[in-house]
């Protein structure tokens, strides 16, 4: 038995460490290129960046003439300020921070949910490329998400186990944590912040108050980084350069983030949610959580005027924390699941590994 | 599930009126292909009839075709209900690559189309691990394995390898042989008395909305 399990793990570390290289490849082979171009200049003067002050003054200009990301496109501009050597580095750790953040978030923290979620982040996403290999796409989804995550934990994790003492510093890192998340893009900021107010609402309904003070503290941060990310003059600037759709226009594009970007994970999703229901598995308030958050950020994208691929890359995620956490509630209950466990994992892989050798390859054609 | 008792169709009964829609849709779509890559006006060349009845003809047999690969999972599974036939045809209309008419009828003459990766990595990343689900859904209810299913598995992986000479036609047939796993599956899990309508209503539900955008985009491309 211990052999086999043994055999299990070296397995598990070898597609662990083929996928991680895979990937570091994939980075290295998409050059800064589209938007990293203007962004690695100084936005008002045109010269490419210098130091920091060429970064707050684009931040600056960002916010008046173009958008009010401008915490993520600052944090876009330091790392092409830092070369691309240095820029794939942290694209690559930002990914596996943001895995590591998905398997804290479900409670689930070994070496097989890592790999698996891992591997349902490529697997599953409608766009590796646009979301997670392109600097301007890396900086917008994966650092965001990671912000997103981090700000949700405590919150999660307070509303799981109310008489726990909270994270380590929280009362300092959750402000910073929730203006980043706030101001993380149009449709993730308001979610974050309307799934904190409605953790702190049901420990308000519970007489839970323990946690509050910095429950309300990080709330305030994700309003405020939301209404700074929404109200930003630079968003009326933009808008008028981007082509209107109509109703129609608007509804198809929903309809295709719906059933051809969100299809797998969502699906999976709600297929594995409604098996643990008719299984019988208790549900879990973290759940209700993740899934109106799943929701939210997908119905606020109504209000965006497009919605392309790579924008549900934060929902995708959300989509992957519920499957994720409904599949291994699932083999728990039932140990004998967990072939049909590994036969996902593994199709999942190649798949994952399949995509992003296809990306390499588009770049450099043989 | 309610509002469908009061109305006394029940589940099945929408499903089937759900699908009855998705069929014409598809049906609609068919036509608009063939008469684009111009089936019926090849077949009128060959045969010497009219137009007309040459692409009635080719309606009427793809239609019927489609109909076939919907109806037979069932008939070979012993589902004996028109709601199997109407949830498989739902799953083949959303998951199915589209298939090229003009393709199917040079098949034999145009030589191959090449090696298509997107069609296997949507067969491993998307319909592949779906059908795992289910398999583990039907595992925590009963034993699920059959002697047949290792036979699909033998043959979609060789229709994976044959992908490389025939993409179209072999990747048509992996997805088709996985759904074929996954029709029995999902009937086995709505046995009565199992508690899962309301999976059964997502993943039609689901299935059912991504058959309506294949539709459309099918419509947008004829």
């Amino acid at each position: 038995m211990d052999r086999t399990k043994n055999l299990g793990r070296c397995v598990a570390i070898a597609a662990l460490l083929a996928l991680v290289f895979i990937e570091f490849a994939a980075h290295r082979s998409i050059p800064f290129m589209m938007d990293d171009l203007w962004y690695g200049t100084n936005l008002v003067s045109g010269q490419p960046l210098r130091d920091f002050g060429d970064i707050v003054e684009s931040m600056a200009w960002h916010f008046d003439n173009w958008g009010g990301r401008v915490i993520t496109h600052g944090m876009l501009q330091l790392t092409l300020m830092s070369g691309e050597w240095w820029a794939d580095v942290i694209n690559l750790a930002a990914t596996l921070l943001l895995t590591a953040l998905v398997c804290a978030v479900i409670g689930k923290r070994s070496l097989s949910a890592f790999l698996l979620i891992h591997t349902m982040i490529f697997a599953w996403n409608p766009n590796v490329k646009m979301s997670m290999l392109w600097q301007a796409g890396a900086a917008n989804y994966v650092y965001s998400s990671v912000w997103i995550l981090l700000f949700l934990l405590p919150y999660l994790k307070a509303l799981e186990d109310p008489e726990k003492k909270a994270m380590r510093g929280v009362c300092f890192w959750i402000l910073p944590a929730g203006l980043f998340a706030g101001c993380s893009n149009e449709n993730m900021g308001p979610t974050c912040f309307l799934a904190a107010v409605g953790v702190m609402a049901y420990q308000i309904w519970q007489k839970e108050k323990k946690h509050l003070p910095w429950m309300g503290i990080g709330a305030g941060g994700a309003l405020i980084g939301s209404l700074f990310v929404i109200l930003a003059p630079g968003n009326f600037v933009r808008s008028e350069y981007v082509a209107r759709q109509g109703l129609f226009g608007r509804m198809f594009s929903m309809l295709t983030a719906a059933a051809d970007f969100l299809l797998p994970s969502a699906l999976a999703a709600a297929v594995l949610l409604a098996l643990g229901v008719s299984m019988g598995l208790p549900w879990e308030k973290k759940q209700t959580v993740l899934l109106a958050a799943a929701v939210l950020s997908y119905g606020a994208m109504v209000l965006s005027p497009h919605y392309p691929d790579r924008a549900a890359f934060g929902t995708m995620i959300l989509c992957i924390a519920l499957a994720a956490h409904a599949i291994f509630r699932l083999t728990e209950q039932n140990p004998k699941g967990e072939r049909w466990l590994r036969l996902a994992a593994v199709s999942l892989w190649l798949s994952a590994v399949g995509r992003l050798l296809l990306e390499i390859s588009y770049v450099k054609p043989v | 599930m309610a509002w469908g008792k009061k109305i006394g169709i029940g589940i099945d009964g929408m499903e089937i009126c759900l699908s009855a829609l998705l069929f014409v849709g598809a049906v609609c779509g068919i036509h608009q292909m063939q008469a684009a890559e111009g089936i019926g006006l090849y077949w009128m060349e060959k045969t010497g009839g009219t137009l007309w009845q040459m692409n009635a003809l080719v309606d009427c047999a793809a239609a019927g075709a489609l109909f076939l690969l919907a109806f037979l999972p069932a008939r070979l599974f012993k589902h004996s209900s028109w709601g199997a036939v109407s949830r498989f045809l739902t799953g083949f209309l959303a998951l199915m690559p589209s298939l090229s008419m003009s393709h199917l009828l040079h098949l034999f003459d145009e030589g191959t189309d090449g090696f298509d990766p997107e069609l296997l990595l949507f067969a491993l990343g998307t319909v592949l691990p779906l059908v795992a689900f289910l398999f583990l859904g039907v595992e925590c209810f009963e034993r699920a394995f059959r002697g047949w299913y290792g036979a699909a598995g033998i043959l979609a992986l060789l229709s994976g390898v044959l992908m490389y000479w025939e993409s179209q036609v072999f990747g048509f047939l992996l997805v088709y042989l996985f759904l074929l796993v996954g029709a029995d599956l999902w009937e086995r899990l709505l046995k009565p008395g199992r508690k899962t309508g309301l999976l059964g209503g997502i993943l039609f539900g689901g299935l059912w909305v991504r058959a309506v955008y294949c539709i459309l985009m099918l419509w947008s491309v004829y």
